[in-house]
């Protein structure tokens, strides 16, 4: 949780330029879909919080969001080898970027302990970040995934 | 006539044989990977009946079991007295004995990570003799931290060799809008890696490490012949459709967070068999 990285907003005020705001109106912590799959910015419009670093992910199916059964993506803006925490602050004002998703099921973010893994369909789909006391749910707006090609799944990083 | 399948229409096919990468650096963290080139599956059959037959609810699926794993690490300091350590993933207490099914969602039955594809469930409207088909991918992989922190001497302990064995079994299976499950054909496959570790700069573990892949079948995937009918296999027969089997990831993630660990002050041999 140390390596959480908050932004200054001189710093987010460069990123935006390159990122899409997509949350919706009146949010206290808005989810910035970047261009690029998987990289997401949070940016806390309000006072400081405490939020559940479980990053859930959402897809549209039949006009409906349908909660997709993607694990090990949590609000780490670094791969390590401690845990994620249960919760990250977000101070005011401050913005934080994850290691991006990878559009898998289980190796999702960093490298994991996998046996049946795979990437997510192609579809239409959200992020929801949730308060560390659940009484709040953020979500970004709906972004598009293309298809992944089964041999993108696990390919040699180095 | 009830609904019932079209003899000799079952089939599996290999679409994409599996291979394993050479055990890599990761570069996005501090982890030594071991990945592979994923085994694509697809298995087919027809159904047919009587004019008049519903074959709403018949589905035609896969069950993956996973009935071997082989995974430990041993860990080693820079000098002798720095100590070495041990870590078991696939012994009790850390992993239970016994096979899992190796599913996104716990508790699935069917193989459920290529929606859509990944099962045919036929439909009150759909016309008989009807053509099913099943379908996915699955790249397993390992991940291991690249130090730890030796316990009985204060110092840091680095990757010196690991080593993981999954043995999986793929079983095309057509279950009945009533639940009763035929199993039609089945694939064994599995992936092997291990490696010696060293790193190059003990205070840079970032920079290139040295990797041996060890020989023999030390590296390597393979995947049996198609066999025919259900599976008789006693390490795993038992469990293929069983409500109470255990799922395969959670299985692994949490021997891997709480792995059986030995440590010594010096650089000693473990057991890799304990």
């Amino acid at each position: 949780m140390g390596k959480l990285r908050h932004h200054a907003i001189a710093v987010l005020a460069c990123a935006a330029v390159a990122l899409s705001t997509v949350a919706a109106a009146g949010q206290v912590v808005e989810i910035e879909v970047s261009k690029t799959f998987g990289e997401i910015q949070l940016v806390n419009r309000g006072a400081a919080i405490q939020l559940s670093s479980e990053v859930k992910v959402e897809q549209m199916v039949d006009g409906k969001w349908q909660q997709t059964p993607v694990a090990n993506l949590y609000l780490i803006s670094s791969c390590t080898q401690s845990p994620a925490p249960a919760c990250v602050l977000l101070a005011a004002n401050a913005s934080l970027r994850p290691v991006p998703w990878r559009g898998n099921y289980c190796s999702s973010q960093c490298m994991a302990n996998c046996n049946l893994d795979g990437p997510v369909p192609p579809g239409t789909y959200r992020y929801v970040v949730t308060s560390c006391d659940r009484k709040r749910r953020f979500y970004s707006a709906a972004f598009e995934k293309k298809a992944q090609a089964a041999q993108d799944l696990s390919l040699p990083r180095k | 006539m009830a609904i019932s399948l079209v003899p000799g229409t079952a089939s599996i096919k290999i679409v994409l044989h599996p291979s394993v990468n050479r055990p890599a650096l990761d570069a996005a963290g501090p982890f030594m990977d071991f990945s592979c080139r994923p085994i694509s599956i697809e298995g087919a059959c027809k159904i047919t009946g009587d004019k008049g037959d519903n074959p709403a609810g018949w589905t035609l699926g896969l069950i993956q079991l996973k009935f071997v794993d082989t995974d430990w690490a041993y860990y080693r300091g820079k000098s002798n007295l720095d100590g070495s350590s041990f870590l078991q993933y696939s012994r009790p207490p850390a992993l239970p004995t016994g096979g899992c099914r190796d599913t996104i969602n716990a508790g699935a039955i069917f193989v459920d990570n290529n929606p859509g594809l990944d099962r045919t469930v036929a439909a009150a409207t759909s016309l008989l003799p009807l053509a099913m088909s099943a379908a996915f991918s699955d790249a397993p992989s390992r991940s291991f931290y690249l130090s730890r922190k030796n316990g009985l001497t204060g110092k840091d302990n680095f990757l010196r060799e690991a080593q993981t064995e999954l043995h999986f079994c793929t079983v095309l299976s057509l279950r009945s809008p009533a639940g009763i499950f035929q199993h039609l054909k089945s694939v064994y496959w599995n992936v092997h890696w291990q490696a010696t570790f060293e790193p190059s700069n003990f205070a840079n573990l970032a920079a290139p490490w040295s990797i041996v892949t060890t020989g023999g079948l030390g590296n390597m995937a393979h995947v049996s012949q198609i066999i025919d009918g259900p599976p008789i296999d006693k390490r795993f027969a038992g469990i293929v459709t069983a409500p109470g089997t255990p799922n395969c990831n959670l299985m692994t993630q949490s021997s891997y967070n709480n792995p059986n660990v030995k440590e010594s002050k010096v650089w000693a041999n473990f057991d890799i068999t304990q």
